[in-house]
């Protein structure tokens, strides 16, 4: 049997992806801290939605509360919960396998969960209906396509699976219940994760070198910070986010 | 002639007993609790829902004898044509006559019909309409309740002028989705108080003044209820009015009737027509500022 240039050439270029990925990971390289709020806290407060247009919607859920801003401010320093935190250079040419597992985003109590979240390139997007009420996704990109289809019943099974392309965090929106929205930041690499409720994030893999994080939230907007992390190391790195 | 006759005083007779005698269809709840999972007042079937208009009686009345009117008509050329059927049947030795019939009776049946329906457009249509159209209360009349409803795909909002009487400013550049869908401009001194809802509520015995417009597409505000049904336009402020009567006290539904999207059928909300004593203690409730969400709530 013979093999052509050509597919000895995709084989050996995999063969080197896979043994560099590998090697990457190996390295347990991680970058970990908070995003701290900086700016007048007392401005934002978080308060509970009305959802009376649809009584199905209390049925799940006894109150949920506005999106746009959730400060922890039971803490010192304050922090900022739901921020996208990614790798925005550093990773140079380097590609990454997609992970095979998908992402789920379930629509319960007429609130995505989770509200903020990062996919890879490819991978699968799972969406489900966790909800007695018809709802709507209506994604709102500018390069992926902007599917617009409802799910009508609950359904925490089957739901309807996607892929997107590598975009910049664009809306998703619930056109039966208008408060309802999410935000996704689709990207060619794995190295990205959300500030939890305490405003904590934590990204690994990334391998030994100097790095540009970008930190985006729908509200604040976007900052970078740089960091530089060693083979084997971890890098902790509590970022002020300025508000004015 | 004789079977012509009967067969037409049969038809009559069937539609009159089937509209007559058969007894509404009681089905309280039936149609919302599906969609809404809120008990539903009112009749709903096959005929008129619920009427708790002051108005409504008028419009139900125009619908009866339009009603009326088109089974008389649909049973008399049904059995025409039956006749025709009959009478006019191909048969050994007969030859197609394409030349035009002149007779009377057909003639003047057919200026009678034109003429009934002038009489329904002009004597009780038209009048029908200005009258509801004059009874609007002016934007200052304090003695009625004024509400702004916002069509969107696919919902209805609703904006009270809160404790002072008086809307404040709103633009289209202050709409956020889920917490200020109308725009409101909450530095203007009278837009302060004002009360934006998801639900629909109303006393009775007070005459109520709608402003409808739309924020993307043409919608159709329609209470059955209340024999209300008028587009919004997106740029338009269309007014109506009506009251509710005092024996109307209830939750209904406000639907949209204009095909507006793939979740049309979802845009409904919720009226509740209440007593005068507890529309206030809603406004009050209503007016109060959103409370803070505790985090911990989710747990």
């Amino acid at each position: 049997m013979r093999c052509s240039k050509n597919t000895i050439t995709v084989i050996a270029t995999g063969f080197i992806l896979a043994i560099g990925t590998t090697a990457a990971m190996a390295e347990k390289t991680t970058v970990r801290g908070k995003v701290i709020f900086k700016g007048n806290a007392a401005k934002f407060k978080r308060t509970k939605l009305d959802t009376s247009k649809d009584p199905k919607c209390k049925m799940s859920k006894k109150s949920i509360g506005t999106y746009d801003v959730i400060l922890n401010k039971k803490t010192d320093p304050i922090t900022i919960r739901n921020v996208l935190v990614s790798i925005k250079s550093g990773l140079a040419d380097r590609v990454f396998p997609t992970p095979n597992t998908p992402v789920t985003l379930t629509q319960y109590g007429c609130e995505y969960d989770p509200h903020v979240f990062g996919i890879m390139e490819g991978q699968e997007l799972k969406i489900l209906n966790g909800d007695e009420t018809n709802h709507n996704i209506h994604f709102l990109p500018k390069n992926n396509d902007q599917y617009n289809f409802s799910q009508p019943k609950k359904d925490l099974e089957k739901g309807k699976t996607i892929t997107l392309d590598a975009e910049a965090p664009f809306r998703v929106k619930c056109d039966v219940h208008p408060w309802m929205g999410c935000h996704i930041g689709v990207f060619k690499h794995p190295f990205y994760d959300v500030t939890d409720k305490l405003g904590k994030f934590e990204i690994s893999g990334m391998g030994a070198g100097s790095y540009t994080l970008e930190l985006w939230h729908e509200t604040f907007g976007t900052m970078t910070a740089d960091f530089t992390v060693a083979k084997g190391q971890t890098t902790d790195l509590d970022i002020e986010f300025e508000v004015k | 002639m004789r079977f012509t006759k009967m067969l037409c005083i049969l038809a009559v007779l069937a539609w009159a007993s089937f509209h007559l005698l058969a007894p509404p269809v009681q089905a309280q709840g039936s149609a919302a609790p599906d969609t809404s999972g809120v008990k539903i007042d009112g009749e709903y079937g096959p005929f008129l829902p619920t009427d708790i208009s002051e108005h409504g009686y008028k419009i139900d009345r125009v619908i009866d004898i339009v009603h009326v009117f088109m089974a008389v008509l649909f049973v008399g050329w049904g059995a025409f044509f039956v006749y025709c059927l009959v009478r006019f049947r191909q048969k050994p030795g007969h030859q197609a006559d394409p030349h035009e019939v002149k007779a009377k009776v057909s003639k003047w049946s057919e200026i009678g019909v034109a003429v009934f329906e002038a009489v329904l457009l002009i004597g009780f249509s038209m009048p029908l309409w200005a009258e509801v159209r004059a009874e609007i209360p002016a934007d200052d009349d304090p003695n009625a309740l004024h509400v702004k409803v916002l069509g969107e795909q696919f919902a209805w909002n609703f904006r009270y002028a809160g404790p002072d009487g008086i809307f404040g400013r709103s633009a289209a550049k202050f709409v956020k989705d889920g917490t200020n869908p109308m725009g409101l401009d909450r530095s203007d001194p009278h837009g302060d108080d004002d009360i934006v809802s998801g639900e629909f509520h109303i006393p009775t015995g007070k005459p109520i003044v709608v402003q409808l417009t739309s924020k993307d597409v043409i919608h159709s505000f329609s209470v059955p209820v209340l024999r209300i049904k008028q587009d919004t336009i997106p740029g338009m402020r269309i007014p109506i009015s009506f009251t509710a009567k005092k024996s109307g006290v209830g939750t209904y539904e406000v639907a949209c009737a204009q095909l507006c999207g793939n979740n049309h059928y979802s845009m409904r909300a919720l009226m509740y027509v209440q007593s005068q004593n507890d529309f206030d203690a809603w406004l009050i409730e209503a007016g109060k500022p959103p409370e803070e969400f505790d985090e911990d709530d989710l747990d």
